[in-house]
């Protein structure tokens, strides 16, 4: 007979919420929360993102894959120990870009994989980052751009986060960022996309 | 420099899924009835716009154009337009109307697809207005070049803000960044003349593996 817990991880896959609902108080009674999340939710997402990178799935099913194990993690208990809770990521789209789409898909995967985030939105001033930073005590930052003329500023956005915070680590993305990029401006990592944002965040934080 | 608006009826669907991921795949029943209801919606929106000005070219040499509005700082784009003696300089906008459609929607997935839509009908836009062009001046036009594409760095945006005027369109930008709101919105320039041009901007392009490249 199919375990419950294969039944939870089906539901998840094939963006069942009815399923997903019926099913969740049975997991969580059956089976260790750290259990649900390393061999339930987290191999599924890992999942959906590749099949996303591989163009064979769109943008709005990995959405949907999402928000259900977002309400997985709001039915978990805030006390339970889950992989990435208690790391803190601040996010924002640089100022002088209002493009924003990228970084809420980024947003929403930090969440689904159990991090922390405050999202500081669109055109976030230099201060802003580095306020939000220091009041959060984040790990990490990350930073969006659509726009080559952001650079400068996101030069400056690293360059005072590492002075006022030792120790943080910054991430930056979006369309035209390379690797060369991230490097000339002293970023610690850069992401593409989907598919590497968790193994690059997971690297920073090791 | 003319301007007009643009309708929406003619967004293509598969350009929207293309915009959404869907490469070698389509969106299951429940993301296809979103979609098809986003795209109803859009059809009946209004306020996309366009404006274009023609111009002499004033000087040139192999790294840019002159114009009387700047000089067009692109090797790639001189050499596009060597036989050309004139210059459209164009201007669309999907409007606000998209922006409040993404900024409003309930949930990620819509405020995406809506996101997706608004790309769509922007770049359907400047196919319009390319066209219009082409029936009011009677001379065919090279592919759309955009200041930020190719070797033409963003600051290039300055050029084609002074020969046209973003606010009759409802457009402003942003000083340093020359980011336009509405979101939805793309300049461009394009050379006249007679005979065959070069039609795809992507041939230009480095990003190789941009999901957006044209064959
Ligand atoms: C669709 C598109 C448009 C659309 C919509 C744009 C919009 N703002 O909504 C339209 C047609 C309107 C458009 C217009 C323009 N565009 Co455009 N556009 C694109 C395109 C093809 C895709 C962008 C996109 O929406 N992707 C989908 C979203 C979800 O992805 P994303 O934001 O990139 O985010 C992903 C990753 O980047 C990453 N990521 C994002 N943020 C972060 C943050 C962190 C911390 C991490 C780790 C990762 C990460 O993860 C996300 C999810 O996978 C890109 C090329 C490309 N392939 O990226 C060019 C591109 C961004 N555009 C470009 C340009 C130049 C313009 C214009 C200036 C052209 C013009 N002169 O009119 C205008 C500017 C518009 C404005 N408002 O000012 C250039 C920018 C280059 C530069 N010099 O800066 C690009 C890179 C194209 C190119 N070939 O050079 N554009």
């Amino acid at each position: 007979m199919q375990s419950v817990l294969s039944k939870f991880k089906e539901a998840i896959d094939s963006r069942n919420r009815a399923a997903l609902t019926e099913m969740l108080p049975l997991v969580m009674e059956e089976n260790d929360l750290g259990e649900i999340f390393s061999h339930g939710v987290y191999p599924v997402l890992n999942n959906a993102r590749e099949e996303f990178q591989n163009r064979r799935l769109g943008i709005p099913e990995l959405l949907l894959s999402l928000d259900l194990v977002s309400t997985v993690l709001k039915a978990v208990s805030k006390d339970v120990e889950i992989p990435k809770r208690n790391r803190h990521i601040v996010l924002g789209v640089i100022e002088g870009d209002t493009h924003d789409m990228g970084k809420n898909i980024i947003r929403d995967l930090y969440r689904g994989y159990g991090f922390e985030v405050t999202d500081l939105g669109k055109n976030v001033r230099v201060s802003q980052f580095v306020d939000a930073a220091v009041s959060v005590n984040a790990d990490i930052v990350g930073i969006s751009t659509m726009m080559s003329t952001t650079l400068d500023r996101l030069g400056e956005v690293i360059q005072l986060l590492k002075e006022k915070i030792p120790g943080v680590k910054v991430i930056v993305g979006g369309a035209f960022i390379n690797q060369k990029i991230a490097d000339g401006l002293k970023a610690d990592a850069y992401a593409e996309d989907a598919a590497t944002l968790i193994e690059t965040t997971d690297g920073l934080l090791a | 420099m003319k301007h007009m608006e643009i309708p929406a009826e003619t967004i293509d669907p598969q350009m929207v899924l293309r915009n959404l991921g869907y490469g070698n795949s389509s969106p299951s029943p429940e993301v296809s009835d979103l979609i098809d209801n986003s795209l109803q919606k859009a059809r009946g929106i209004r306020g996309i716009k366009g404006a274009y000005t023609v111009k002499s070219i004033t000087g040139r040499s192999d790294s840019g154009l002159q114009t009387e509005f700047g000089w067009i700082d692109s090797p790639r784009f001189a050499a596009i337009s060597k036989d050309a003696s004139e210059l459209v300089f164009g201007l669309v906008t999907a409007g606000e109307a998209v922006d409040e459609k993404v900024n409003q929607s309930a949930n990620m997935i819509e405020a995406c697809i809506w996101d997706a839509l608004g790309t769509v009908i922007s770049e359907q836009a400047v196919d319009r207005l390319l066209t219009v062009i082409t029936s009011e001046t009677g001379e065919e036009l090279s592919m759309p070049f955009s200041p930020g594409y190719c070797d033409w760095e963003l600051p290039g945006q300055r050029v084609v803000f002074n020969a046209l005027n973003p606010s009759v369109l409802g457009v402003s930008y942003f000083k340093d960044s020359f980011m336009m709101t509405p979101q939805k919105s793309v300049s461009f320039v394009a050379c006249m003349g007679k005979g065959d041009m070069d039609k795809n901007p992507c041939r230009y392009c480095n990003m190789k593996k941009c999901f957006m490249r044209r064959k």
